[in-house]
């Protein structure tokens, strides 16, 4: 187990008349190397629950476990937490400060006392793992970098702790789809090559489609639903409770099904979907 | 009609242009008529918003004119009218309610513009009705959810009776229910009003009567989505994407030619094409 939350309630402004409780008896266990996805309605406690990972919220009740020990405001090595999972907040180019994209992305290990050439090499690796060329931009001012270079260069800055978790909220929101291909890509080799393990929050379930294996849906500040992607995205009356409608690609897999196509259920990628066309295709397959 | 003629803009206070790669648009030409529906697509930096921002004289040309129903936006006695006339929604709805309840949201504009009292209150029954939020007209803005924040503040600009509603990413910070709102709204209010919708969602241009393509401050592209999209190739160096449905479209047809002559956009067109086949 590497993350673990066991009855975990949590409530803003507590103690005053304007007490929102954001988090209701939540319990739940990421694995090393998994890739999650979690969904929901905006002020469903998303934000809120992903901040209890690294500990940057402690519940007001119940228990937060990073590798069976236990997370407490005093006494646990939180920096080492927030190293070991690192968050990507919304928008994180805001939060870019430094003058040249290696100051911004050294930032971190700087702080953890790394150094001279292996500082280098892992600024260099953090950036490469996002797709930017190092020599052609270690020197350059993030702030006249595009959306999307931002972006990736504010992701490398996370990247360079090594974390071994990386937690993203809505990492593609406002990028163009180019942009946005390059990250969930980039995400993506980055776990398969490293084992990093991925948590994204996302309101598009296209992208988690791509990415994601298992799908958390927050409703209310409690889990909804929990389960791998293709199981929950074939669920399309249950899902939309909670103001989800599956990926484009099973929505028209839905619709095959209707006119008479045997199309299984769980298609996630055009890929998927066109191959199993062409199958029906070649069997003969409208009724 | 909102014309674009010859628009270049750079971001200096120089009258003249000093390097290239700083000039946002580029000798823009581009009329959008009355009453249509257009669509505005492109990368981050293409210049979508420095083009919005032109449509009502926020911002105004380095070079050429953009005329919005004969006025000039950069001649400052006709900048009034043309704000009346041509009404922006911006990205993040927490940045753009400014009073204490709905109602009072939606009055401020109109106030502005000198509308008496009971025609205000007229106007703002009409604004939240069309919207969908009269029963929220008594509530506090920052209990609202990002898409009911959206609908009042295009109910804010609504009120101001404007002929042109500008979009700029109003959809990209909200949730899919909310997105969903907006863009059933837009449906709704399309035909009566000229409607400028710029996005980064591909799937929210399939049923527009036109799409624009920007890349690098000048228009590439603009036509009919069937016809925009249908340019595969370009479009992916434009930095965009093709609608997953025409995209499943594209794989099959590298597997049976004939298939689809044209790529659909809509996932009915899909599977109506693949039931006539089979």
């Amino acid at each position: 187990m590497f993350i673990r939350l066991e009855n975990v309630y949590y409530s803003y402004f507590q103690n005053t008349p304007f007490e929102v409780q954001a988090l209701k008896n939540v319990t739940l266990t990421i694995d090393r190397g998994e890739s999650v996805g979690i969904i929901g309605r905006t002020g469903c406690g998303k934000s809120t629950l992903i901040q209890h990972f690294n500990a940057l919220l402690f519940p007001a009740q119940g228990s937060v476990f990073i590798d069976d020990e236990k997370v407490q405001k005093k006494g646990s090595r939180l920096k080492g937490i927030r190293s070991k999972i690192g968050l990507v907040f919304q928008y994180p180019e805001h939060q870019i400060f430094e003058e040249t994209v290696f100051d911004e992305v050294a930032f971190g290990p700087r702080n953890n006392g790394v150094s001279g050439e292996s500082l280098e090499v892992t600024v260099k690796w953090a950036l490469e793992s996002v797709g930017l060329d190092y020599q052609e931009l270690n020197k350059k001012n993030p702030f006249e970098l595009s959306g999307g270079q931002m972006r990736r260069v504010a992701i490398a800055s996370i990247l360079s702790m090594r974390p071994e978790a990386l937690i993203l909220d809505e990492p593609t929101a406002g990028l163009d789809p180019e942009g946005k291909r390059l990250i969930l890509g980039k995400l993506k080799s980055l776990r398969e090559e490293n084992g990093t393990t991925l948590i994204l929050v996302s309101h598009s379930m296209d992208d988690l489609a791509m990415i994601a294996e298992r799908i958390i849906v927050m409703d209310k500040g409690t889990i909804g639903l929990d389960g791998p992607v293709r199981q929950i995205f074939s669920q399309g009356e249950v899902i939309e409770r909670y103001g989800i409608k599956p990926p484009t690609t099973a929505q028209i897999a839905e619709l095959l099904r209707k006119k008479g196509f045997d199309i299984g259920e769980g298609i996630l990628t055009a890929q998927e979907l066109s191959e199993q066309i062409e199958e029906k295709i070649l069997n003969g397959g409208c009724q | 009609m909102i014309e674009f003629d010859g628009v270049s803009f750079w971001f200096s206070e120089d009258e003249t242009l000093i390097e290239k790669k700083d000039e946002v648009l580029h000798n823009v030409e581009l009329v959008i008529p009355k009453g249509e529906f257009v669509v505005l697509l492109g990368r981050n930096g293409s210049g979508k918003s420095t083009l919005a921002k032109h449509c009502n004289g926020l911002l105004l040309p380095k070079k050429g004119t953009v005329n919005v129903d004969g006025k000039k936006t950069n001649q400052s006695e006709f900048l009034w009218d043309i704000r009346q006339k041509v009404g922006l929604v911006f990205q993040n709805p927490d940045n753009q309610i400014i009073a204490t309840t709905v109602e009072e949201d939606v009055a401020f504009g109109p106030e502005n513009l000198g509308v008496p009292q009971d025609e205000i209150r007229k106007r703002i029954d009409q604004a939240l009705n069309i919207v969908g939020m009269n029963d929220f007209r008594k509530k506090e803005p920052h209990l609202l959810s990002g898409g009911q924040k959206q609908r009042v503040a295009i109910a804010g600009v609504l009120a101001m009776q404007p002929e042109y509603l500008v979009l700029d990413e109003a959809t990209s910070m909200l949730d899919p229910e909310g997105r969903n709102e907006i863009m059933s709204l837009i449906s709704q209010l399309r035909g009566s009003i000229t409607i400028f919708h710029i996005t980064h969602y591909i799937e929210e241009a399939v049923d527009a009567d036109r799409v624009i393509i920007m890349d690098q401050g000048q228009i590439v592209a603009q036509g009919r989505p069937t016809d925009i999209f249908n340019q595969r190739d370009q479009i992916y160096e434009w930095g965009l994407e093709l609608p997953l449905v025409s995209e499943t479209a594209w794989i099959l047809r590298s597997r049976f030619p004939e298939l689809f002559p044209s790529l659909p956009l809509q996932a009915e067109e899909l599977v109506a094409a693949l039931c006539s086949f089979v």
